[in-house]
Formats: structure tokens, C-alpha cells, sequence
């Protein structure tokens, strides 16, 4: 299927935005003197598909712009949110701002496809233990990425987390894969494969590996690497040094943040404009008002029971471009544009309750639409309907469209913030 | 591990019956998708951690407990290919091992579709694979449409 760019994304300046798509040397923008967040905060769209309009952007200091359209070239992406970000040489201003970074509740860390950076951007290596340089293979649920860890000043909004690792992906100075870490699938090195600049992980638990990386005995694989030329073996990374979730190494606004998105109609929007609201209950623009407070277990899961069935490994999360769940009642779709996700003869209307570790419940209503029909609008990238069958019966995965419509809260693991304690999901 | 406890796993799976059998030393699960029991039983022997054979209305379920805190599921059925794997745990497994001959499908596969890293499904020449989950908690299963036995409704039989 061919999608055409959104008519508007050519019209902002490229230095707005750092780089464009990546995909060629042509498409990078000069590093700016100084950070300053992509200021697409002004950005317009056509109203008429660009979601209801019923809560305006936030404002402030606080608040990076969030983008939902079809991506970097090439990646055709659709429920996915984008935030620009600006990665600058530790202590200096010498900065690059980079757009559609997808943002993820479901994982933690930032990691940058390394052909998007100008080679101006001189990062310095992160080293492991034994002195050597330290690289990292990030396993998603779909593949998995392999790159160098690098520090940087990470800057989004009017935020700052100051020489915090992050993975460099596809680092062409680190080209060969260890064997057990592409054993973990297909890869996603490059802004095609990965079908964005990058991925900004904003989960609850801030390390992105934890325990599981740090142990000596035995020291696990496909996850840390020490390497030295071409030649990496695994090594423990104490907790401390993993790459973490940026937001907690902020100076101020460190204890979480709120996504923000207006409703979209049931055919979906072409594009929608959203925000990423640093802190909870740090500023007047993010205090939780009447939110249900729902706490997460150390692996950030929550109960939902759906059916009749409890499913205890439930979770909210942005880097899901689907509300993902078993229900042998909804057909499945059956064309290649649509495989893997449902296709009932109507749209549905189901409801799930939602229960936190702290027996606090919430009801949630949703839509589940035919999207076979959903992707006949081929120009569309937004739908609050979009949903497909998951693994196995133990599992809600309340994927994008649930942000749709709704402010969520996603508290660290352990901050402190007006709604108790972190880790948690609150909306 | 010593030939004998090899053999005594191999008789394990034969007699399909519900035993615990801890087997020592070596790395991810070698059991691959599409092969055969005699396979499984071979493969087996390099895994950390334990392994419980459990006998199911249609075949033998191999249930195996690696160091990581991975669980994988292998059924193979009663005409004795391995038609399914499942698995829950903190990191994907080593699915080049898992899925045998059928791991290059995955490898050159648009995992992309369309946006979002914490969901795939995917339908290639005999193989279908769900993956889904998020930071260490990772879940999935693969399995050979044409492997699988009659009368096996797969929604109900992995777990």
C-alpha cells in the first residue's frame, strides 16, 4: 500500500525539527547551536481530520508536543505518538533536535537510530566494567535493536536530564551482532526497520533492564555487551548505569508525566496533535484532578477482567498501536493489509474493568471497528478503534487507542507524587 | 550431562508420563519447531534449569524452566513432531534455537508493520507467530499450522 505524506510536514522548517526522515545523508539538518525543543507546538492541521479539538494543547515549560501521523518515510505508521527531542554533547551546546522519537509507556530508555545524527553530534562512549566500550541489544516484542551506549544532555520541552545513557542503534562502529542477540528476531536497526528516529521509554520502572542485567551469576545474554573491535561479550551493568527512563534524571517534573490527546470520530483522524506534560502535581498544567489511581506490580502490570476472565498481566501502553486482547467471538481480519488485527462485520461496543495492585477499579468502555475499513482511508493514522487479538488469555494490553480522549498518568517507580507513591497508571 | 541421563530423558518422553527431570549446564532450549521427539529429547539435554514432560489429551506438553526465569512450552504430537512452542518470561528466547529451520522466516520479516514494538503477529509459509508483552514481560508462541493434530483448537491448548 502507498501512503502520501502529510502535506504539512514538507512545510515546517527542517531546523524545527533537527533531521527529517534519516534515511540518506541529504535528509540531515545542521546541529543547532542550542537545543531548544522541536517547536512544533505552533503546528496546524486541517481541523476537519485532525481529531475533535474538545481539550486545546497544554501549556508551559513542561510540555513537549506530541504528533500522531504516519511517521518517518517509509514506515506507514498509524496510532503511534512522536515527540521531538534534543540530544546535545554533555556539557555543551552543541545540540541536535530530533523529531518522531515514538514515545513508550511499555519500555524504559532512550534509544536514537544512529544514521539521524549528525556526525557532528559526537556523543562520548559509555564504557562497561572492564573498560571497554559498553553496547546494548534492546529486545522488543517484535525484534530487537543493537548499538552503542552513549551519554548525552537529553532536552524535551523545558527539560533536562544531564549525561544519562542511551543506545545509540545501529552505530556503525559496532557493526557485527552477536550471535544471541539477533537470535531474539528480526532487526531494527535503521528508521525503516524501526519506523521511527528513535524511541523515548517512559515506564514506570526506570532502568531499562534492572535485576536481570546486573547479576554476575550467571551474567545473562542478549541484553549488555563489553566490546573491544569487533569482538563483544556480555557483561552485568549495575542498575544505575542501564539506560534509563529520561524523565527521572530530569531536573524538576522527575516524578512522571501525563499524555494528553483530544477524542478522535470512529473513522479516525489523519493526523492529531497531543502533549507530553512532564511531573505530576509539579505544575498547574498536571495535577491529577479526579483520576483513578491504578498501581503496578514491579513488572508495571495491573488486573483487567474482560469476559469474565482476569487477565493479571495487563498493562497501558503508547508503544502498542492497538488495543491487544483475546476474544474468540471477533472475527480476525483476513486481507494482508489488515492481518493481525480484527475485523468484526460492525463496530463493537465492550467494556473491561480495569484493577490496580491497590484494589482501585475503573470502568473502561471501547470500540472495536472493522480495519479493513479503518485502513480504506489510506490517509488516516489515527483511530480510537484499532484493535487485534493478543497471545493467550492472561493479558489486556491497552494499547494506543486508550490514550484517545483521556489524560494518563505514568508515575515512577518511587517518586513521590499527589497520588501516592510511583509505580502507577492513573487516568 | 551424561548419555544415560540423555537416554533416560528420551524414555521420559516416550512413556509420557508426568516427571520432574533436572538436567545441568548449558544455555537456551535447542528444541526446534518441526522436528521430531527423538529431536526434543536430544536438544534437551543443553538446557539450564528443569524440565517437566506432562502427557495432554493429544500428545505430550515439554515444560521447561530456564536459569533466566523463562518458561517454554514444546507440544509435540502424538505422530511425535513439535507443532508449537510458547513462551513467558523476562527476555524473548533464543528463537534461532526454537524454531529451527523455521527462524529465517522471522529474521527477514517486516516486524514493522504499521507502527508499535510491544505486539507482532505473524503469518508466513507454514508458521504463524503472537508476540506481546513490555519491559521484562515478554510472551509469545509459534506454531506450524500444518503440524498442528486434529482436533487441537490451539486457543485453548497452549498455555
Amino acid at each position: 500500500m502507498t501512503r502520501k505524506r502529510i502535506s504539512w510536514l514538507v512545510a515546517i522548517p527542517i531546523v524545527a525539527f533537527g533531521c527529517g526522515g534519516g534515511d540518506s545523508a541529504g535528509k540531515k539538518a545542521a546541529p543547532s547551536g542550542d537545543g531548544g525543543s522541536g517547536d512544533d507546538a505552533g503546528m496546524t492541521t486541517d481541523a476537519e481530520t485532525t481529531g475533535d479539538g474538545d481539550a486545546g494543547p497544554a501549556t508551559g515549560d513542561n510540555v513537549a508536543p506530541l504528533i500522531v501521523d504516519d511517521g518517518p518515510p517509509g514506515s506507514e505508521s498509524v496510532d503511534v505518538p512522536f515527540v521531538s527531542i534534543t540530544l546535545c554533547v554533555p556539557g555543551t551546546t552543541t545540540c541536535q533536535t530530533i523529531d518522531h522519537v515514538s514515545v513508550d509507556t511499555g519500555s524504559s530508555g532512550l534509544r536514537i537510530i544512529s544514521s539521524v545524527l549528525s556526525s557532528s553530534i559526537a556523543l562520548p562512549q559509555q564504557v562497561a566494567t572492564t573498560g571497554s566500550s559498553l553496547a546494548e541489544c534492546f529486545q522488543f516484542d517484535d525484534g530487537y535493536t543493537w548499538g552503542s551506549v552513549r551519554l548525552a544532555d537529553v532536552k524535551i520541552a523545558g527539560e533536562v536530564a544531564a549525561k544519562i545513557p542511551l543506545q545509540l542503534i545501529g552505530d556503525p562502529g559496532f557493526a557485527t551482532v552477536p550471535t544471541d542477540c539477533s537470535s531474539a528476531g528480526s532487526p531494527e536497526d535503521t528508521v525503516v526497520d524501526f519506523g521511527a528516529n528513535g524511541i523515548i521509554g517512559i515506564n514506570q520502572i526506570v532502568s531499562d533492564c534492572g535485576d536481570y542485567c546486573a547479576g554476575q551469576n550467571p551474567v545473562q545474554t542478549g541484553s549488555y555487551y563489553s566490546c573491544t573491535g569487533s569482538t563483544c561479550t556480555a557483561v552485568a551493568v549495575a542498575v544505575a548505569d542501564q539506560v534509563p527512563n529520561p524523565i527521572a534524571f530530569f531536573a524538576k517534573d522527575s516524578n512522571g508525566a501525563v499524555l494528553q490527546f483530544p477524542t478522535v470520530a470512529a473513522a479516525g483522524a489523519k493526523t492529531l496533535a497531543g502533549s507530553l506534560i512532564f511531573g505530576i502535581g509539579t505544575a498547574p498544567n498536571n495535577g491529577l484532578g479526579s483520576a483513578s489511581v491504578l498501581t503496578v506490580d514491579s513488572d508495571g502490570n495491573f488486573t483487567t477482567i474482560f469476559n469474565g476472565q482476569t487477565l493479571s498481566t495487563s498493562f497501558i501502553d503508547s508503544g502498542t498501536n492497538s488495543l491487544s486482547f483475546n476474544d474468540t467471538a471477533i472475527p480476525q481480519c483476513t486481507s494482508n493489509e489488515a492481518g493481525g488485527f480484527f475485523c468484526p462485520t460492525s463496530t463493537l461496543s465492550l467494556m473491561a474493568e480495569n484493577k490496580g495492585q491497590n484494589g482501585v477499579t475503573s470502568t473502561v468502555s471501547f470500540s472495536v471497528a472493522n480495519t479493513d475499513t479503518l485502513f480504506g482511508n489510506a490517509s488516516y493514522t489515527v483511530f480510537d478503534d484499532l484493535a487485534g487479538p493478543g497471545v493467550d488469555n492472561t493479558s489486556f494490553d491497552w494499547g494506543f487507542p486508550f490514550f484517545l480522549g483521556r489524560s494518563v498518568y505514568v508515575a515512577v517507580d518511587g517518586a513521590t507524587t499527589p497520588g501516592g507513591k510511583g509505580p502507577y497508571f492513573a487516568y | 550431562m551424561s548419555a544415560s541421563l540423555a537416554r533416560l530423558c528420551r524414555v521420559i518422553v516416550a512413556a509420557s508420563v508426568v516427571v520432574g527431570c533436572s538436567l545441568g549446564g548449558g544455555r537456551d532450549a535447542r528444541a526446534t519447531l518441526g522436528g521430531d521427539v527423538a529431536s526434543v529429547a536430544v536438544n534437551q539435554q543443553r538446557l539450564g534449569g528443569a524440565l517437566q514432560v506432562q502427557k495432554l489429551a493429544s500428545g505430550v506438553r515439554h515444560e521447561l524452566h530456564l536459569s533466566s526465569g523463562m518458561v517454554i512450552h514444546e507440544y509435540v504430537s502424538a505422530s511425535g513432531a513439535v507443532y508449537a512452542i510458547t513462551w513467558r518470561g523476562p527476555r524473548m528466547p533464543d528463537l534461532r534455537e526454537l524454531l529451527g529451520p523455521y527462524f529465517a522466516q522471522l529474521a527477514r520479516h517486516d516486524s514493522h508493520p504499521r507502527g508499535g514494538h510491544h505486539r507482532m503477529t505473524m503469518t508466513g509459509a507454514d508458521l504463524e507467530i503472537r508476540s506481546s508483552g513490555h519491559r521484562r514481560s515478554f510472551e509469545g508462541r509459534a506454531w506450524v499450522p500444518s503440524l498442528v493434530p486434529a482436533g487441537v483448537h490451539l486457543d485453548t491448548a497452549l498455555d
